[in-house]
């Protein structure tokens, strides 16, 4: 069954939006319970099918790289789903109002969930186009799912206006695009173009480049992402940053290898561009943050440059690297944002000034932290630098040493403003009467595995190798 | 020859009555006038779909777009008594910024309109007026169907309304006990943060 | 239809998108907003449709139909958070949402 992950994403969401009927208040909590469970028979089924192929005359694909993108969302998703259970179950030292009805949360985020799984498989224009929209709506209602604080409902509705001017783009690069070959099938797109090199298809390019940039955060496209992440709930936060990402991710795989394949090589120059642009200003606007959500975003966007370079490389050579990479960075990401959600749940703080002291009243949570934040800024021998490596040598293989360069420089750079976090936590007294935080035992268990996961994929190479053999020939099997 | 001419007349009338209204949606002042007008330029195009043969296009459009979308709207406008809002003028950077943004659009995209493949085999072409053709390219699941995108977009449905009613829900008065059902009143467990609980 | 050049059909598509874009980026209120969105949108769905009836395939007419459904889900929940916004602004002005600064 090559659709059961996805479908067994989509029962799961309807399951827990009946069973919730029947629950009392004391046992809603069970409903979270149910998520996990259907994310793990998601996970299970895909991990154990093995096999690749088509289904319903080939709108629905799944290949290596699909397969990959299929593991690192459930992964992501599941963790969402661990770091949301204290805040929606009242679990929290500080009240937090208005973050309410968690089976509709749970439900609309499986929903989200199961476009980006169908984004990746999709191969036709309508398919991908309607996962798309599947993946990015509901997420409008939950970054805007606390209603007590107005910064949610205005990021709600700032991602609303961006989200959807960037995806009229989209959806009109596309009719381009099918004005011009008659076609529908994304490879058949990317075979039939050639023939039709000229103005409309440049026009084509660049609304589509321009969609896909939003949606990865992009320099110059990614002006919604600051606001959206710092009023979004803390826990959609931590979504956005790492699922978000990875579907913009799956989003130009799609575009960049299937429709423009042909020009990638030729692109380069532009990629690069993006890429220098996307770091640096990430980079240059996260040091004189404040928040440390806002904060994160920066981050995120500048983690997203890093990842362009693995566009450079001929065809699909830069795959493996990037996917690495991005299991990489979500598990880094979501180690950095377990403790941000741990803090903000025990004191209701996020200002980055909040942490300092933390080493001195908790040890454990402040060390993990200082650790996924040296991996974020690619300090060896941790994953992010792992990863990181692998991007540089594709860049670097392609002849992009200035670029390759600059982007060291970047990561000394990030080095920097990520110090300054741990400076607070190491350096900076507590305050007098700081005592030691609890933490619940979900968020303790979660953040001892993806600390051990930041440290694991950086000593332990074996992953980047399957991934590397999985999807090597990944472009051949592309009727080209 | 002449329903032909006809044809053409009335396709250019058409669309120049649909950029009126559509002009009039970006600079009208008022609200109403300006929901008015947007339903003009929908019902318009439903107008051009017919036009090029597309009648079953022309109805789904005026039963979502004019019938639905225009009213959900001016429903908004008048819960939140903005229809006799006068808006202001727009500041000079942000209307020379649109018109710049507008201008590059239009001039880039007509351009790339007149010198591309597209002129090239107009003849005989002709929308498929055929709705059963549409139909069993929504259900059919074999290689020419879009029966994955159709099941798509029934969850993207759901999922929008799930959130669109639990966002749009009033917000628990602050005198009442946290309750992660959000309006109901939950019972004694979930009546007080965990702070208070663990003092009590 | 022979008589109505495809091209002039995308023409219009293409104007009408470049006046919502424009709309989108003068305005500041935020229903204004979202009526340029549709106007967007229904110019995306013209040109799917255009495009459809230059190739004679059903294709461009299912994708329309798509978009439509799209833009009624998002306009749906955009005006969800426009009342919400309204609620505790007391305005519909997007330049109102001062909250975040960084």
């Amino acid at each position: 069954m090559l659709m059961l992950p996805e479908l067994l994403v989509v029962a799961t969401a309807l399951v827990v939006l009946v069973i919730d009927l029947f629950l009392s208040e004391r046992t809603r909590w069970l409903t979270g319970l149910i998520t996990l469970l259907g994310l793990l028979a998601a996970m299970a089924a895909a991990c154990t099918n093995t096999m690749h192929g088509a289904l319903l005359g080939g709108r629905f694909v799944v290949d290596a790289v699909a397969w990959w993108f299929d593991i690192l969302l459930i992964l992501a998703a599941f963790v969402t789903v661990i770091l949301s259970m204290d805040v929606l179950n009242g679990n929290t030292r500080v009240r937090m109002r208005g973050l309410g009805a968690r089976a509709e949360y749970y439900c609309v985020l499986l929903f989200t969930l199961a476009g980006m799984m169908f984004l990746i498989s999709s191969r036709d224009l309508i398919t991908f186009y309607v996962s798309l929209e599947l993946a990015t709506i509901p997420m409008f209602a939950l970054a805007a799912w606390r209603r007590d604080d107005a910064r949610s409902g205005e990021a709600g509705l700032k991602y609303v206006i961006l989200a959807a001017l960037s995806s009229s783009l989209i959806v009109y690069g596309m009719a381009l695009l099918y004005g011009l070959t008659g076609q529908t099938n994304l490879d058949a797109i990317g075979r039939i173009l050639p023939n039709h090199v000229g103005p409309a298809f440049w026009f084509a390019v660049a609304m589509l480049v321009a969609g896909a940039g939003s949606k990865f955060t992009v320099v110059p496209f990614h002006f919604w992402a600051a606001d959206v992440y710092q009023g979004a709930p803390t826990p959609i936060t931590a979504y956005l940053s790492v699922a978000s990402k990875c579907v913009g991710l799956a989003f130009m795989f799609q575009v960049l290898f299937r429709i423009f394949g042909g020009w990638l090589h030729d692109g380069s120059l532009l990629v690069s561009i993006f890429a220098a642009t996307t770091m640096t200003l990430g980079n240059t606007v996260a040091i004189v943050q404040h928040n440390i959500k806002r904060f994160m975003a920066f981050s995120a966007v500048s983690q997203a440059g890093y990842f362009l370079l693995g566009f450079l490389g001929p065809n699909e050579a830069g795959v493996a690297a990037m996917l690495f990479y991005m299991l990489v960075y979500i598990v880094t990401n979501l180690g950095v944002f377990t403790c941000i959600i741990w803090y903000q749940n025990e004191t209701g703080r996020e200002e980055i000034e909040d942490y300092r002291g933390l080493s001195q009243t908790n040890p454990i949570m402040a060390l993990m932290m200082m650790v996924s934040l040296f991996s974020l800024a690619g300090i060896p021998p941790l994953s992010g630098f792992v990863g990181k490596f692998f991007l540089f040598s594709i860049a670097s293989s392609a002849g992009y040493h200035w670029l390759v360069a600059l982007a060291a420089v970047n990561s000394t750079v990030s080095l920097y403003y990520y110090l300054r976090v741990i400076r607070q936590m190491y350096i900076e007294p507590p305050d007098a009467d700081a005592r030691r935080i609890p933490i619940t035992k979900k968020l303790a268990v979660t953040e001892a595995f993806l600390f051990a996961g930041v440290v694991i994929l950086g000593i332990v190479p074996t992953l980047y190798e399957s991934i590397h053999a999985d999807t090597a020939t990944w472009l051949a099997t592309l009727l080209r | 020859m002449i329903v032909q001419a006809t044809h053409t007349v009335l396709f250019y009338l058409i669309a120049a009555l649909a950029l009126v209204m559509a002009l009039s949606v970006v600079f009208s002042r008022k609200l109403l006038r300006a929901a008015i007008a947007l339903m003009g330029v929908l019902a318009l195009t439903a107008g051009l779909y017919i036009l090029l043969g597309a009648e079953f296009l022309a109805g789904v459009q005026v039963l979502v777009y004019v019938g639905g979308i225009v009213v959900l709207i001016v429903f908004a406008i008048m819960l939140t008594r903005s229809s006799d809002l006068l808006e202001d003028q727009p500041t000079l950077p942000r209307a020379l910024l649109g018109a710049f943004v507008g201008l590059v659009f239009l001039v880039m995209s007509s351009a790339v309109f007149f010198s591309s493949p597209f002129q090239a085999d107009t003849s005989g072409a002709q929308v498929t007026d055929d709705t059963v053709a549409i139909g069993r390219s929504l259900l059919d699941y074999g290689p020419k169907g879009y029966v994955l995108p159709f099941e798509i977009i029934s969850l993207l449905l759901l999922a929008a309304a799930i959130g669109g009613i639990v966002i749009a829900r009033k917000i628990p008065a602050p005198s009442q006990p946290f309750t992660s059902g959000g309006d109901l009143p939950g019972e004694a467990d979930f009546t007080q943060p965990r702070s208070q609980r663990e003092e009590a | 239809m022979a008589s109505v050049p495809m091209e002039h059909a995308l023409v219009l598509a293409a104007v009408l998108f470049a006046l919502g874009l424009a709309g989108l980026l003068v305005r500041r209120n935020i229903i204004f907003m979202l009526m340029c969105l549709e106007i967007m949108f229904n110019a995306a769905g013209l040109a799917f449709v255009a495009a459809g009836a230059r190739w004679a395939q059903a294709d461009g007419q299912v994708m329309f139909m798509m978009i439509l459904t799209v833009a009624a889900a998002e306009v749906a929940v955009g005006l969800a958070l426009l009342l919400g916004f309204y609620h505790h602004f007391k305005t519909l002005d997007a330049d109102a949402a001062e909250g975040m600064r960084g």
